[in-house]
């Protein structure tokens, strides 16, 4: 029973993890790619003295969810991504799926016995 | 000696008139060389560069405190404009720290032996007074900035689209800094390969594009 969970939990965990990355996106102002550490906040200010309107910008440091890792190097950030998230979920899900049968098998043989 | 001396007047008044007639004012009656320096004080400053590519946009910017420049300009005179940018490779940002490394690294801008990009600005050609408020002491011109852009210790000359407003201090100007203010804004693009930046094996062209575009906003006031 408990390997089944763990597919189905597995299976269902990547479409949160699709709206997160939706969601992000679109915070962020554009599709994410690679997952962004810094955002850019740009306000609009109106100055007298130089008679015209400035953009302001600041940096907001945090989190974006994008398709891929903000890194290449070997580190726990390296799952910080769609992609890598979905695929471990989906392995998961495939190991979980693989155990389940396994269990199913010994059982038959032993109740067979 | 008499025809001497008249030929060498007549000299003097041509390169004068010429001067004259290829110098443009801001029309708020001013002369002389005024120098200026960057100040965060004045206004917002800001040096960004983009790359597009297919895979790939990346915004990215300067941290101002790293970036240093100076102006030298002649009010009667916008032409003969002179300055540098300067600003630390270090300092360039594109929001993920690891491929900020990467920027930093020897593949790309190589900042351990190239700390420093810079721009040294020649002169101005092309100047066109676009806005001119005389009681607010206030013009401004748009032009073609032509000087030297180095990077990665290669040096190659470059043009540029500039705005330059000029600001005459006032009481006004003085509750943010002493000084005349100039703003000046433009942009440029250069390309990769011109600088020897080879980058990581097939990014540039598919993840970063082979042109950078710089666009940068800079505030002065004058000593």
């Amino acid at each position: 029973m408990f390997w089944k969970y763990l597919s189905i939990i597995s299976l269902i965990l990547i479409m949160p993890v699709i709206v997160l990355w939706l969601s992000d996106s679109n915070d962020y102002g554009r599709m994410l790619i690679y997952s962004m550490e810094q955002k850019e906040i740009k306000t609009e200010e109106y100055d007298p003295i130089f008679g015209q309107k400035f953009e302001k910008t600041e940096i907001q440091k945090g989190f974006w969810l994008g398709l891929l890792p903000p890194t290449d190097q070997i580190s726990p950030k390296i799952f910080l991504g769609v992609i890598p998230l979905s695929s471990a979920f989906l392995a998961l899900s495939i190991f979980g799926f693989v155990m389940l049968r396994i269990q199913k098998n010994k059982k038959e043989k032993s109740t067979n016995i | 000696m008499i025809k001497l001396l008249k030929f060498i007047a007549l000299g003097v008044l041509f390169i004068t008139t010429l001067n004259t007639a290829f110098s443009t004012d801001f029309g708020l009656n001013l002369s002389g060389d005024r120098k200026f320096n960057l100040n965060h004080n004045v206004g917002p400053n800001e040096l960004r560069f983009n790359s597009s590519a297919p895979l790939e946009d990346i915004v990215g910017y300067v941290d101002k405190d790293a970036i240093s420049s100076s102006v030298t300009l002649n009010l009667a005179n916008i032409e003969n404009a002179t300055g540098t940018v300067v600003f630390k490779v270090d300092a360039m940002e594109t929001g993920i720290k690891t491929r900020d490394e990467h920027l930093h690294g020897p593949n790309w801008l190589d900042a351990s032996q190239y700390p420093e990009i810079k721009f040294e600005l020649k002169n101005l050609k092309d100047v066109k007074i676009v806005q001119k408020d005389p009681p607010l002491g206030r013009a401004t011109a748009e032009a073609t900035a032509v000087g030297v852009f180095t990077m990665r210790g290669i040096s190659k000359n470059i043009t540029s689209k500039v705005k330059i407003t000029f600001v005459k201090e006032s009481d006004f100007t003085m509750k943010r800094a002493n000084g005349d203010f100039l703003f000046v804004e433009g942009s440029f693009s250069i390309k990769l390969a011109d600088f020897n930046v080879q980058g990581t094996k097939g990014v540039i062209g598919s993840k970063v594009g082979k042109e950078i575009d710089i666009t940068y906003k800079l505030f002065y006031n004058s000593n």
